[in-house]
């Protein structure tokens, strides 16, 4: 006997989740987006500022408390992610970038400062007074929103989340498209050499990037924190999930959004159905992603969403 | 007259390569001068190591009379230098309107830099209908012209040039050159130009330098050094 009822809330609640959920790998493929765009790293180290961010929202959570705590937590991983991303480009890939290293090199020393940082993390939480696994939620109150039949709640980290990834994709495309700074990472992207010439300081514009791209992946971590338990590991095994939008979105802002919104829902709802009608255990979730990513990547490696391919052939 | 830029027995090249030995050049203010020389001869390696995109290994480089041998390019065109590289002188992923912009950062006035952008439009006026393209759509000749529009964004005093016509038909190539002499009309820059055609580069130009091997082997007026027998086969030769 299947019981509508359950199906009912559990199809709402899934779809509750899979936005938030959806919206967190979107925002986390944003700052994977800009640093692909503007260096050409595909940086594996990436979901190491992730964790880095929870673990300081988490600190910051603790020690103060409250709304204080919520914002503080928010505003400490967003300086932490960024200073752990500048970090990052300054010891390890910009160093390798100016002795002339490709995309594979690159690509192969990120998953090196990964190791590292995430290692690091194991050691210190190890030593340290710091839990191995944190969860912010459990420091600050959890408020419900609203709910629906008293079963299916929408809390403040679902409207957080979907808030925030929206309104940072709009942000990005907005400072690609139309400020001083947004194009001349285009044009560093496009010609170093010339940019360069054209008395753009791109060492600056990396830095920007850089911290930008950090802040994103700090803010995805607090947001992330808040709603999930966080250990050293969490970034890493979220990262298929962030390289899987971001592909999928082709490494555009919109597209990254769009692309992590999809993959979180199709997980959640599919996960769901299939456990309710099959028995088929949530833990099987993953490969849902997994599956998109490789059918995307068959069928439209250009990407699910074409929003730039239009755009450019409206403009030729 | 005062020399706008001077080259004091320049050496450069990339890696540990020497390609430039020891050149010294100059061009004086509002002058016009023509560097040619056979293929390999160095000539886009002396524009790159005085610009600071290729490594100088000794000597120096003077503008407006101030030693600017080890500033990055970024300096120099701030300084009021301007620089055409032969290859890889757009932003293909920039429309071409971007480009102008990009050519045209240093400048924080929007009035100044919309005043800048009409100047290039008013020079090369097919730009104007183009420049919601990206620059990597456009054809050869095209290209040509937003890399030369980019680097005159900021009204440089010198302006280094190298091969602008390289690739073009001849056609196109001779109204390229032409349009110099417009440039040079209108923003009174001095300009330092590489060219593939020797004869018309040193017939429109107030000076010449022939380059072989990395050194200089004659200067002169463009009508001194075509009148040389021994270096007609440079310009008239088996490459003509």
């Amino acid at each position: 006997m299947v019981d509508w009822g359950i199906i009912l809330y559990g199809t709402i609640s899934s779809l509750f989740d899979g936005l938030m959920v959806g919206s967190l790998y979107g925002l986390m493929a944003l700052g994977l987006t800009l640093i692909f765009r503007v260096t050409r790293i595909a940086n594996f180290a990436y979901a190491e500022y992730i964790t880095y961010a929870a673990y300081a929202a988490y600190a910051a959570a603790a020690a103060l408390g409250g709304v204080v705590g919520a914002v503080a937590a928010a505003v400490t991983a967003t300086v932490v992610g960024a200073l752990v991303s500048l970090l990052s480009d300054e010891a390890a890939f910009k160093p390798l970038w100016l002795r002339g290293a490709d995309s594979l090199t690159l690509l192969v020393a990120s998953m090196g400062v990964g190791f590292i940082l995430r290692y690091s993390l194991l050691g210190v939480t190890a030593l340290g007074n710091l839990p191995v696994q944190v969860n912010i939620q459990s420091v600050l109150s959890n408020n419900v929103l609203f709910t629906v039949g008293g079963l299916a709640s929408f809390q403040y980290a679902h409207a957080a989340a979907i808030l925030s990834a929206v309104v940072v994709a709009s942000l990005m495309h907005w400072l690609f498209t139309r400020t001083r700074i947004g194009k001349a990472m285009r044009a560093t992207a496009s010609n170093p050499t010339l940019a360069r010439i054209s008395g753009i300081n791109v060492y600056a514009v990396r830095r920007v990037t850089w911290l930008l791209a950090g802040a994103i992946g700090g803010l995805a971590g607090f947001l992330y924190g808040y709603y999930n338990p966080v250990n050293p590991e969490s970034g890493w095994q979220t990262l298929l999930w962030i390289f899987a939008a971001a592909i999928m979105g082709g490494f555009t802002f919109y597209g990254a959004l769009v692309s992590g919104i999809i993959l979180g829902l199709a997980e959640a709802l599919i996960g769901f159905y299939l456990y309710q009608f099959f028995g088929i255990s949530t833990a099987y979730s993953p490969v849902i992603a997994l599956l998109a990513l490789v059918l995307v990547l068959l069928f439209r490696p250009e990407g699910v969403i074409r929003l730039e391919a239009h755009a450019l052939r409206r403009r030729v | 007259m005062a020399r706008i830029l001077e080259t004091r027995s320049l050496v450069g090249g990339y890696g540990k390569m020497i390609i430039v030995n020891g050149v010294s050049i100059y061009v004086e203010k509002g002058e016009v001068v023509a560097l040619v020389g056979p293929n390999g001869s160095g000539k886009s390696t002396l524009l790159k190591t005085i610009y600071g995109v290729a490594k100088v290994f000794g000597g120096q480089v003077l503008f407006n009379g101030s030693d600017v041998t080890y500033l990055p390019p970024e300096a120099k065109t701030a300084l009021g230098m301007g620089f055409v590289p032969q290859t890889e002188n757009v932003f293909p992923d920039l429309t071409v309107e971007e480009n102008l912009e990009m050519g045209g950062y240093l400048i924080r006035d929007e009035d100044k830099l919309k005043e800048a952008m009409e100047m290039v439009y008013s020079i090369f006026p097919q730009l104007r209908s183009l420049r919601h393209v990206l620059a990597g759509a456009l054809s050869g000749g095209q290209r040509k012209m937003v890399a030369v529009g980019r680097a005159l964004m900021t009204r440089p005093k010198l302006l280094l040039m190298d091969e602008p016509t390289a690739g073009l038909a001849p056609k196109a190539a001779m109204e390229l050159l032409d349009k110099l002499q417009d440039i040079r009309r209108e923003t009174e820059t001095s300009i330092l130009i590489v060219e593939q055609h020797a004869r018309r580069a040193l017939e429109m130009s107030d000076r010449g330098y022939v380059l072989v091997s990395g050194r200089i082997a004659a200067e002169g007026t463009g009508e001194e050094i075509l009148s040389r027998p021994d270096l007609q086969e440079l310009f008239l030769g088996k490459h003509g």
